[in-house]
């Protein structure tokens, strides 16, 4: 039986190098956006994989390493008003390379965060699922502008962090289109765990009422 | 007491050991040292099943072969029994007898012999192989591998026996023909297999044993009307009698008796009949079945390995007979030469002294090229798909292999080979073909147990190689070389044809397990091959 394990440890230690197939499951995407960029604002990402972004220089070049082989879609901001959706095909250990791609014109996405009842929510947060854009604070009386967004569709979900309500939503949006999402979260406390709208105010347009509630 | 007596043994002389005097004749004393012989003859002619077919000389052949051992001046055998009668050749009397025979013979010089005239037949067994079956008294054709005796538990029977000197005459066949009769399914079953895929049935003797038969596999062994024997028994007989002492040294030994019966059962039978034989004793014959050495017998070549069976014995110049079979010459120096056809298997000086006998097959061998040097082809790759699909694709490999034959040991002979291949291949990974160039170099030693048939030689036995393996890349985001090395074991098997003295073709295998790093994980897989070599002996 020793002899036996020995020979097996010879035989173990006795082998080297190795093969790694990883490079292979992954490529490189590079492409050049023509026209105008806002490199302040300009970026390009794998949809679902938001990790993998990359910056757009000036002269519209992107580069993205480590993208799964198979289609990936790309999608972003190129300026405040044009974006970028597209699919392209990424082969293992390869650089593939985009040709020119001509931005499309952008959706404008508008999100309002607030209480059911229509009572202002503090600290609400917004995710379009799969992309860079997640983890977006609405101002304090409940509104986010996105602005710019490249069409097509999203789940877009929204949280107030330690409220443990979220809703989230299907959204599809076409090019040059202005969409404002409206989130009522429900309280999951029930009214009476809210402050009531004397302290939270309410949204434009509406009263306070006795009751804490607005109309 | 014990202790009394082992002190009494040791005390009483002082020392381990030592003689003591007998008064004895010289007579008594050769008879002291002279092996003692026993015989068992069989004649099976009574049959309880009619579906048998009388012999009618069986019991004669048994009488008259009992009577050439019996004679004083031929076989002197001491303990002659015959079996003939119905009751005593059952296969329970048989086997009594057989035991009882073997119980008797207890010194290793005894020399036994056991003869069998009867009908032979084949039958399978439980397990379903195909046995053969000497036909007893009371064997059922119908229920044959039941009713009649296996020729394994005859020869069990006799291992038994402490005696090294034993020899088995089978006056039977079983092909189906003359003796030896079969069931009809059974005959057409045979009749579609051909001779060459049964199992030899006389050649799985036991160690130390000589067992002689009437006829070789799918043969006929044959009564005749004018001899009133069976064929083979008469010239047996006839051997005994005078005419078989090859050697002249005054014996007639079990081989030289067999080679005479052989010779004229192969005429006698215009070449239908050719008795077979199996010594396992090579080298050495000490079972002499009539007379005594009064001499040193003349040189003699022999041989009875089935590789040799065919060849022409021509002695300085002169065509002296065929093996398998002995031959006997002049002391001195000769040429010998073994030829099949226009083919020479061997040629060349031979000196030979009184009483020597050279086994032709050993003569062979030793002069036979030894090693091989062969120029090899084939394919190797590892046993799983996902493996070649992933990893390293099945590849074409060239290379040399050198194999010195029964270098080891008497039958174990060493393989190194040396092979490799570089060329494109392609991964077959999930999201593509992956392109790149493979490199592979395989060293591998085998030790192999070789086993010589007729032309081929059959080899089986451990391995071990080393592999190198690299896949190169050079892809517009990838460029690298990924390399692995392994110590892999495995097995080797192989079937070597040797075409001529000088060439041989060879197929071989090998499966090997090889431990491997893939994706920062040890793997064990498994890797195999095979490759076709044509080499030069030499």
């Amino acid at each position: 039986m020793r002899r036996l394990i020995a020979i097996a440890v010879l035989v173990l230690a006795s082998a080297c190098g190795g093969f790694d197939d990883q490079p292979f499951k992954v490529g490189v995407v590079t492409g050049k956006l023509n026209g105008a960029v806002d490199t302040k604002r300009a970026w390009v990402a794998v949809f679902g994989h938001p990790e993998l972004i990359s910056l757009v220089s000036g002269d519209g070049s992107f580069r993205i390493p480590n993208v799964p082989v198979g289609t990936a879609e790309l999608i972003g901001i190129v300026s405040p008003s044009t974006t970028l959706r597209t699919s392209v095909a990424v082969t293992g250990g390869s650089l593939t390379e985009l040709g020119p791609v001509l931005p499309q014109r952008a959706a404008e996405l508008e999100v309002r965060v607030m209480a059911r009842g229509g009572q202002k929510l503090s600290g609400g947060r917004v995710d379009l699922a799969g992309t860079p854009l997640v983890n977006l604070a609405v101002d304090e009386d409940g509104d986010l502008d996105i602005g710019a967004v490249p069409i097509g569709c999203y789940d877009l979900a929204a949280t107030v962090p330690g409220m443990g309500a979220r809703q989230e939503r299907r959204t599809c949006m076409t090019e040059g289109e202005h969409l404002l999402v409206d989130y009522a979260l429900p309280d999951p406390n029930g009214t009476e765990g809210l402050e009531g709208c004397a302290v939270t105010g309410c949204l434009a347009g509406l009263t306070c009422l006795d009751n804490g509630e607005c109309e | 007491m014990a202790c009394a007596l082992l002190w009494g043994c040791s005390h009483s002389s002082g020392e381990k050991g030592g003689l003591v005097s007998v008064s004895a004749t010289p007579e008594e004393l050769q008879r002291g040292f002279e092996s003692r012989r026993f015989a068992l003859l069989i004649g099976v002619t009574e049959l309880d099943d009619d579906a048998w077919r009388p012999l009618r000389f069986a019991k004669k052949d048994a009488h008259d072969f009992a009577s050439a051992l019996r004679d004083p001046g031929l076989g002197h055998f001491g303990d002659v029994t015959v079996l003939t009668d119905r009751a005593s050749t059952t296969r329970g009397g048989i086997l009594s007898a057989a035991r009882a025979l073997a119980a008797k013979a207890d010194r290793p010089d005894d020399i036994i012999l056991v003869y069998v005239s009867a009908h032979g037949t084949l039958a399978r067994d439980g397990q379903g192989s195909l046995r053969r079956y000497l036909v007893s008294s009371d064997a059922q054709m119908r229920k044959a591998s039941q009713t009649a005796l296996s020729v394994e538990e005859l020869e069990s029977a006799i291992d038994a026996a402490g005696s090294r000197r034993r020899v088995l005459v089978l006056a039977t066949c079983h092909s189906g023909a003359g003796k030896s009769l079969l069931p009809s399914a059974l005959q057409g079953e045979l009749a579609s297999l051909k001779g060459a895929t049964f199992e030899r049935p006389l050649e799985e003797a036991s160690k130390a044993n000589i067992v002689l038969s009437a006829s070789d596999w799918g043969e006929t062994a044959r009564e005749d009307e004018t001899l009133q024997n069976d064929v083979y028994t008469h010239f047996l007989v006839e051997g005994l009698i005078g005419g078989a002492d090859r050697n002249g040294d005054g014996a007639v030994s079990a081989t030289e008796a067999h080679d005479y019966a052989r010779r004229h059962t192969w005429t006698f039978s215009s070449g239908r009949q050719r008795p077979s034989a199996e010594l396992l004793e090579v080298g050495a014959d000490p079972v002499l079945l009539s007379g005594s050495i009064r001499r040193t017998g003349q040189p003699e070549l022999y041989s009875y390995a089935p590789r040799l069976d065919g060849f022409t014995v021509r002695i300085d110049g002169e065509q002296r007979g065929e093996l398998p079979g002995g031959i006997a010459l002049r002391p001195g120096l000769h040429q010998i030469e073994l030829t099949k056809g226009s083919d020479v298997l061997y040629s060349d000086g031979l000196n030979v002294g009184l009483g020597e006998r050279v086994d032709l097959e050993r003569l062979v061998a030793h002069t036979e090229p030894s090693r091989s040097l062969s120029l090899a082809g084939g394919l190797l790759g590892f046993v799983d798909q996902q493996s070649r699909d992933q990893l390293f694709p099945a590849a074409p490999n060239v290379g040399v292999a050198f194999r010195a034959d029964r270098a080891l040991l008497d039958r174990v002979s060493v393989g190194v080979d040396l092979s490799g291949y570089s060329g494109p291949q392609q991964l077959q990974l999930t999201g593509g073909t992956i392109p790149f160039t493979a490199t592979s170099l395989l060293l591998g030693a085998s030790a192999l147990y070789t086993i010589d048939w007729r032309d081929l030689s059959f080899l089986i036995g451990p391995r071990v190689a080393a592999l190198w393996v690299q896949r190169s890349f050079s892809l517009s985001a990838y460029s690298k070389d990924q390399t692995a090395f392994t110590i892999t074991p495995g097995a080797h098997v192989g079937i070597a044809l040797h075409l001529s003295r000088a060439w041989e073709a060879s197929l071989n295998g090998q499966a090997m397990l090889t431990v491997l790093a893939v994706d920062g994980q040890t793997r064990v897989l498994g890797f195999a091959g095979g490759w076709l070599a044509v080499g030069y002996r030499f």
